[in-house]
């Protein structure tokens, strides 16, 4: 980039014809159209071109034609501007003309244009804008930090054009941006377009300001005051970039400068403030979630269980070896006919209840062992009483007696 | 008398049989929009605009082209709407004509109907007014237009830097077509935001970092409200009856002239012959008329693993599976939808579980997983948004219960000694019962 660094340096004249197409109007009177050949016509160091083809309103192009620029306007001012003596195209062939514009001729803006071509009767003209243009130099550019009160300066530091300064503050401090911008010639120039972005890196994040002429002579200056900005950048520490955006219509080489690469220490803000960096996005699919299961709870080894089995079956055990200790016997047996059979039905159903409490146990579930249990307790209840008052019968023979 | 009481009765029956043939524009089945009204300013949008409007009648649409202010428009009569889609390419009409306003314009989305907006550097209250129900605010500054000085375009128009050749695209296939564009976009015209607490807006074109929204040769006096990448040039918003609006800052993205205009961008080397406004307006109004990412799902299905039949009610820790097909419309017919991400949640209040679906390739999506260990009325709920894709949003409500109580664990080892001791006074109790009635 052939852009001056500090001390202005001289920057290759370049001055540019760009037509600009406010009107862009091509009417073919009579059937010639006139197009202006290429926009940018580079000037070189003295010299630009302005370059049209002629063609007919069918797409031919027309050999030979007078061409002429019949008046040329500023924009701004609405003055008629010269550009000297001759006037008229010099033709090139294959329908190209060219006029050579001096540079001393006209200066930075926009002016209208009105061409005339001519040809065998037949007639064209194109109206159109034109913007002369430069390469614009930045000089003097300075990045300041102060101290809170603004007198001393903590550090002061150059930037060439083009390149990127890196600088710590914390919120306390102040830092300034300083720049100037010229034309070729030298002369303060004013674009239409200067703004200065701090720009969160993490976040993306943008605080864009307006920056203004600090004096008579154009030189721009801001200041970023961060006591004043915490809030507005969210408590956010971090990388911020600090960019530059100069851009006008005259300007050929308007651009966007990362001019300081900013390591800002902010106070932390209240609770929630700094949340909400990076919203999630909506559209992307969500966490798997698996359920947990409630685990079941820890029970003893089985051989514990088992140990205790043994222990709670002993009672049984001694409860037999107790029987035969007292010499149990079964004499008062009923001896035959209805009372031994209700005898049998009613121990019997009794063990079929208790084998039923056994296969409740196994298999069954409630409703059906209460449905068997009503029938087997039935069943039980009318032999049961039959043998009970048969004994209860004797027994009391045996005390009359 | 009889003839008289018969004629409407005929019209009636003529009416009733007629009824298929006017409802026969929208079928939920080709979700494409079929009938579209152009509201053009001049007719001469007719001939400038022609490549574009052709593109539009190739696929198959029923244009009607009509002038804003036409006294006689209508959108609907007797609660059926003439069209499947709305295209305002008329900026600068002060009043729409006929019946329509913002409210019918609304009314029109609201009932499903698709839009495409565009406006213009000169775009009446009226239109405005249209965008901002939609979510995009146009910037209100007077003669505003967004100017880029960095990233302006070099075309055969000269090189005003309105002219901007923008290239920030969405990164969506779904919205800009699978081949994507190369070319930078010519775009000349206002800039817009979204309103950011808007969910249903999408930025697809924005403005480069250095662009920001100002009056061609004025000084800024004051910051602009518009400032860099946050400027949306073209956005589409989705709705959540799945309606799709289209909103461009710039009608002149859509003529022929820039359809085929050559582009350069200031500072870069690459000339393109042909500007990629042409594959950006048709891919983006096919996206648009529902030609692609409208999705549909159907033979929802669930069922113990085992089993075959869909149960009405689940026990807690039962094995589920669950399958239901995606197909997606791709303006001719149901093809197969392929995503990887598409979730199944299992869902009480919150989800207890949250699962991505495994697919076949042929559309066909499933999941296996175990119910929870909790009971209640739970749901199976898909709930796919993705970026271009019209939202899926399926819930089918489901019971589970506990256990049963003959369904719980029965030999459990450390209960044996309490099984134990029952039988063993079970047993004592017979033998005591005999040995006390009959020891003599």
């Amino acid at each position: 980039m052939a852009m001056g660094g500090a001390g202005g340096v001289a920057v290759g004249v370049m001055l540019v014809l760009v037509t600009f197409s406010l009107g862009f109007v091509r009417a073919g009177e009579g059937g010639l159209v006139i197009e202006l050949e290429s926009q940018t016509l580079s000037l070189g160091s003295d010299a630009a071109k302005l370059e049209v083809v002629v063609k007919s309103a069918e797409g031919e192009v027309v050999p030979s034609a007078t061409v002429s620029l019949i008046s040329v306007h500023s924009v701004a001012s609405g003055a008629p501007v010269s550009l000297g003596g001759n006037a008229g195209f010099v033709a090139l062939g294959d329908g190209r003309f060219e006029l050579g514009v001096q540079s001393g001729e006209l200066s930075l803006g926009k002016y209208k244009l009105r061409v005339d071509a001519a040809s065998d009767g037949r007639k064209g003209f194109l109206a159109t804008v034109v913007c002369v243009a430069a390469k614009m130099a930045v000089s003097n550019a300075n990045v300041v930090l102060f101290d809170s009160d603004g007198a001393v300066a903590d550090s002061h530091q150059e930037v060439k054009f083009g390149e990127t300064v890196t600088v710590s503050a914390t919120h306390l401090q102040k830092l300034k941006v300083e720049f100037q911008l010229s034309t070729p010639s030298g002369v303060p120039f004013k674009p239409q377009q200067v703004i200065l972005t701090l720009r969160h890196v993490e976040s993306g994040a943008k605080q864009p300001y307006l920056v203004s002429p600090a004096s008579e002579d154009l030189g721009y200056e801001h200041s970023l005051e961060f006591s004043k900005m915490v809030e507005k950048l969210n408590h956010r520490s971090g990388t911020y970039s600090v960019d530059l955006i100069v851009g006008d219509d005259v300007m050929e080489n308007s651009f966007l400068w990362s001019l300081v690469s900013l390591e800002l220490d902010l106070p932390e803000g209240p609770e929630g403030s700094t949340a909400s960096v990076a919203p999630v996005s909506k559209f992307a699919p969500k966490l798997e979630i698996a359920h947990i299961f409630r685990q079941p709870e820890k029970r003893p080894p089985t051989y514990l269980s088992m140990a205790f089995l043994i222990l709670t079956l002993l009672p049984l055990v001694g409860f037999f070896v107790g029987l035969q200790q007292l010499g149990v016997n079964l004499k008062n047996l009923p001896s035959g006919g209805l009372p031994l059979a209700a005898c049998g039905g009613f121990h019997g159903g009794i063990a079929m209840i208790l084998g039923l409490y056994f296969m409740f146990w196994l298999k069954l579930n409630l409703f059906t062992t209460l449905q068997i249990l009503g029938f087997l307790g039935l069943f039980t209840l009318v032999p049961g009483f039959h043998i009970l008052s048969y004994l209860a019968d004797n027994s009391a023979k045996l005390k009359s007696a | 008398m009889a003839s008289s009481s018969g004629k409407p009765l005929a019209l009636l029956a003529a009416v009733l049989l007629l009824l298929p043939f006017l409802c026969a524009g929208f079928n939920p089945d080709s979700p494409t929009d079929r009938r579209v009204l152009v509201l053009v300013d001049d007719l001469a949008i007719k001939s400038s605009h022609s490549t574009y409007l052709q593109s539009l009648t190739d696929r198959g649409f029923e244009l009607d082209i009509k002038l804003a202010d036409d006294p006689n428009l209508a959108l609907q009569s007797y609660g059926s709407y003439h069209y499947d889609a709305l295209v305002l390419f008329a900026p600068k009409v002060e009043s729409l004509g006929g019946s329509l306003d913002t409210a019918a314009v609304m009314d029109f989305v609201d009932s499903g109907h698709d839009l495409i907006l565009a406006a213009d550097a000169t775009t009446s209250e009226a239109i405005r007014e249209i965008a901002t129900e939609c979510g995009a605010d146009f910037d209100e500054f007077h003669k505003a237009v967004v100017i880029d000085h960095v990233k302006y375009a070099i075309t055969k128009f000269g090189s005003d830097h309105s002219l901007i050749a923008a290239d920030n695209l969405i990164d969506s296939s779904v919205i800009l077509g699978s081949e994507g564009i190369k070319e930078p976009i010519l775009y000349r015209g206002l800039g817009h935001t979204l309103n950011p607490t808007s969910e249903l807006g999408i930025k697809v074109l924005s403005a480069s970092p250095t662009a920001f929204s100002g009056k061609v040769d004025a000084e800024i006096t004051d910051l602009p409200n518009l400032i860099g990448s946050s400027i949306s040039l073209v956005s589409v918003v989705q709705a959540r009856n799945n309606a799709r609006i289209m909103i461009s800052g710039s009608l002149e993205l859509f003529s022929n002239k820039f359809f085929e205009s050559s582009v350069q961008q200031f500072g870069s080397e690459n000339k393109y012959e042909k500007s990629g406004n042409q594959q950006f307006a048709v891919e983006l109004t096919k996206w648009t008329f529902h030609e692609r990412g409208h999705l549909k799902a159907s033979n929802v299905h669930h069922h113990k693993i085992g089993e075959t039949d869909e149960p009405s009610m689940y026990r807690i820790t039962d094995n589920a599976r669950y399958s239901l097909e995606i197909n997606e419309w791709n303006g001719k017919e149901w093809q197969p939808y392929q995503a990887d991400d598409v979730q199944l949640q299992f869902y009480m209040m919150s989800p207890y579980v949250l699962k991505t679906l495994s697919h076949d390739g042929k559309g066909l999506y499933f999941t296996e997983f175990q119910v929870p260990d909790v009971y209640g009325v739970f749901q199976f709920k898909v709930e796919h948004n993705r970026l271009g894709y019209t939202a899926l949003n399926l819930a089918k409500q489901i019971p589970v219960r506990p256990f049963r109580h003959d369904e719980y664990e029965r030999f459990i080892p450390a209960a044996f000694p309490y099984y134990g001791a029952s039988f063993s006074t079970m047993i004592a109790f017979f033998v005591f019962g005999i040995v006390f009635l009959y020891h003599k």
